[in-house]
């Protein structure tokens, strides 16, 4: 895996646009720094919201922080880029052996796969999990979650 | 160049080609002088046989029964060496291929018998054609100069004194001898002479100005010498696809290749997008729309204009308006701006664009890499422009960080564009090894969102800027591979700044300030 991810336990997100539980969102941020905080408003401008762990609502999302330091939101696929040694009949035994279901083909070459693990139970796959399992299996050469992120734009802030 | 550097002029000259047997019927009749219009203009719309029809009579015309062929087809070979013969042609002089009977006349002989009295040659210099004349301009060392000193130097070569240049003693006087080419080249071995030039006639044309109301605020032309690169290249037919979260299509001063451009919609949560062909729905953002203008507004009477204001203009547009989104939908617009049957089917795999432009990216220090934008990277410089290299250039954080901590920008093969002031200093963006140079981006005159303009502060404007001078570079040489347009980018920028350059670069200037002139090939 390319990345390298804390979890914020405790915390979850969800994407709703029922509305949502100010004070309690506020509750859990207070032990967030102001960066956070800042960049967690930038998903809740794009409809998500913030929910403890434990909320019994469908569809949590694990909320991490990668090693820039920056809030990421669990995605729903994970990518796989495939060893040279593997043969392209190993893609469906690849799929078969972990529970995946290819979503698409991406990259110039098309050898990457965007997949999406099976669901065990109401809860989530763990992708970080899965993505280090995947990655000692020889025919893989790298597994990455997909991580909903706020990119930004270069623009000075200035200007905004 | 320096005017007595005598490499440089003999470098020039040795590049020169003679077209052979080439020299101009000389059409000095008004009457007859429409015909060679009407044979301009064909040449400017590339009728090639229409115009050889018209050039031929004009110059049986002039040179009575003398066997002559056209000479149009192996001219116009080049869209401004067509023009430039056009404009030749409305000056009187129509170039044809002559008969070996005419060739060996003496320039009198050739002048009476309706050719141009003047011209020993017609030769070329890269896409300029020139009219080799018997002059030659010498100047001598010392700024020695009397009569006899000239005289004695120009017998010594065979050449004849034909008077001095200019008031006082400058040491500057013209020789006529035929030749004048190769006999430069002689005159440059000797010590004694600090220039020789052949006095060549030319088109040398009116700086193209353009008459776009917000050109003369936008600074950034100058800096980078562009109206003078105008002169040779404005970016046509170079593909340019600059990727943001979205643009006002709709914009009086974009002209947007809207077939290959493209939108990528997010799906609920965020997880996925869509692929959306062309530009109908596309989020609208003024972020990009200022970015797509400085790379390709038209010259249209409206607004400004673009640093490569004929290249295509591709806008692919990404994330959501909160730019929010997975980098896996990063590079598949990456993907789709260099191959876009990836997403669009009915589009050719041919149909890619030749530089790619992203301004992208968080503000502070850091950003991390996912493994399938890393990989589509890769894969751009490697199988991008069939092998080539598709130069993609990014903007480095605005923030006075080392760059090494943006994984995107210290991805080998991304150029990373820091901003420049009006004033040619650094204006506190990324610094470090990766970065490759700057380009204005402080206070730059764009569209704003609404139309209006107005001075905008980014690395997001200089990457654009950067990516332009890309466009333009070819424009001139289309087979430039990725990496030696870099690199000649990086050599032709002019070192700003305080700081000493150590192997041409520094950690906080990079290369320098781009200089599109410099960079033409």
């Amino acid at each position: 895996m390319s990345v390298k991810l804390k979890q914020l336990e405790g915390l979850a997100a969800i994407h709703s646009d029922a509305p949502d539980d100010a004070e309690r969102e506020r509750q859990l941020k207070s032990e967030l720094s102001a960066l956070d905080c800042q960049e967690l408003s930038r998903f809740g401008d794009a409809g998500w919201q913030i929910v403890p762990a434990q909320s019994d609502r469908e569809g949590l999302r694990r909320v991490y922080k990668d090693e820039a330091g920056h809030i990421v939101i669990e995605g729903r696929y994970l990518t796989l880029g495939l060893s040279r040694k593997a043969k392209p009949a190993d893609v469906d035994q690849i799929f078969a052996d972990y529970g995946l279901k290819m979503h698409r083909a991406v990259g110039l070459q098309r050898n990457m796969f965007q997949v999406e693990p099976a669901a065990t139970g109401a809860k989530r796959p763990d992708l970080v999990r899965l993505c280090e399992d995947l990655e000692n299996d020889d025919r893989i050469d790298w597994a990455d979650p997909s991580l909903i992120e706020s990119v930004g734009s270069r623009f000075e802030s200035g200007n905004k | 160049m320096a005017i007595d550097d005598k490499n440089t002029l003999r470098n020039r000259l040795e590049s020169c080609v003679s077209y052979e047997a080439v020299l101009p019927a000389l059409t000095e009749a008004r009457a007859e002088r429409a015909a060679l219009r009407d044979f301009a203009a064909l040449l400017r719309l590339r009728e090639i046989e229409n115009a050889e029809s018209i050039s031929l009579s004009d110059a049986k015309r002039s040179l009575d029964d003398l066997a002559i062929e056209s000479a149009v087809a192996e001219i116009a070979e080049s869209g401004p060496l067509a023009d430039q013969m056009a404009d030749f042609a409305e000056a009187g002089f129509n170039l044809v291929r002559v008969s070996d009977e005419f060739r060996e006349m003496s320039l009198a002989d050739r002048r009476a018998s309706g050719g141009a009295g003047s011209v020993t040659r017609v030769m070329r210099s890269d896409d300029t054609l020139l009219l080799e004349t018997e002059r030659i301009n010498v100047r001598l060392r010392d700024n020695v100069m009397s009569p006899d000193v000239a005289e004695s130097f120009a017998k010594k070569y065979g050449l004849i004194y034909a008077g001095k240049i200019g008031p006082g003693d400058t040491g500057r006087f013209i020789v006529r001898g035929d030749y004048a080419t190769y006999k430069c080249l002689e005159l440059l071995d000797d010590d004694d002479a600090l220039f020789a030039e052949p006095d060549f006639v030319e088109r040398i044309g009116q700086r193209h100005i353009p008459s776009e109301p917000e050109f003369g605020n936008q600074w950034h032309h100058d800096v980078i010498d562009a109206p003078t690169a105008w002169d040779t290249v404005t970016g046509d037919p170079v593909r340019v696809a600059f990727i943001d979260t979205g643009f006002h299509v709709g914009h009086a001063d974009l002209n947007i290749d809207h077939q290959h451009s493209g939108w990528f919609r997010n799906s609920p949560g965020d997880d996925d997008a869509d692929f959306v062909a062309g530009t109908n729905g596309m989020p609208t953002s003024g972020h990009g729309t200022a970015c797509a203008a400085m790379i390709a507004s038209p010259e249209n009477g409206v607004g400004g204009i673009g640093v490569a204001y004929n290249a295509s203009l591709r806008v692919v547009a990404c994330l959501n308006d909160y730019y929010i989104g997975t980098q896996s939908t990063l590079a598949r617009a990456l993907a789709f701006a260099v191959d876009p049957s990836l997403e669009d089917g009915d589009l050719s795999s041919q149909a890619g664009a030749d530089v790619i432009g992203c301004s992208l990216g968080p503000n502070d220090a850091a950003w991390q890499m996912r493994r399938v934008l890393e990989a589509t990277l890769d894969d751009i410089a490697s199988y991008g422009r069939n092998g080539l290299g598709t130069p993609v250039f990014w903007a480095c954080t605005n923030g006075n960080y080392p760059i090494k901590h943006d994984e995107v920008c210290s991805h080998p093969e991304v150029i990373v564009v820091g901003r420049s002031t009006k004033s040619d200093s650094d204006d506190g963006s990324g610094y470090g090894p990766e970065l490759d140079f700057l380009a204005p981006g402080v206070k730059v005159r764009l569209p704003k969102s609404g139309g209006a303009y107005g001075a905008l502060t980014g690395t997001s404007f200089a990457c654009p800027c950067a990516a332009g001078v890309a466009a333009l570079m070819l424009a001139r040489d289309a087979s430039l591979t990725a990496t030696d347009l870099r690199q000649r980018m990086r050599i032709a920028c002019e070192q700003i700044g305080p700081l000493p350059y150590v192997n041409g670069r520094n950690d906080r200037f990079g290369s320098g300030r781009i200089n599109a002139l410099r960079s033409i090939p």
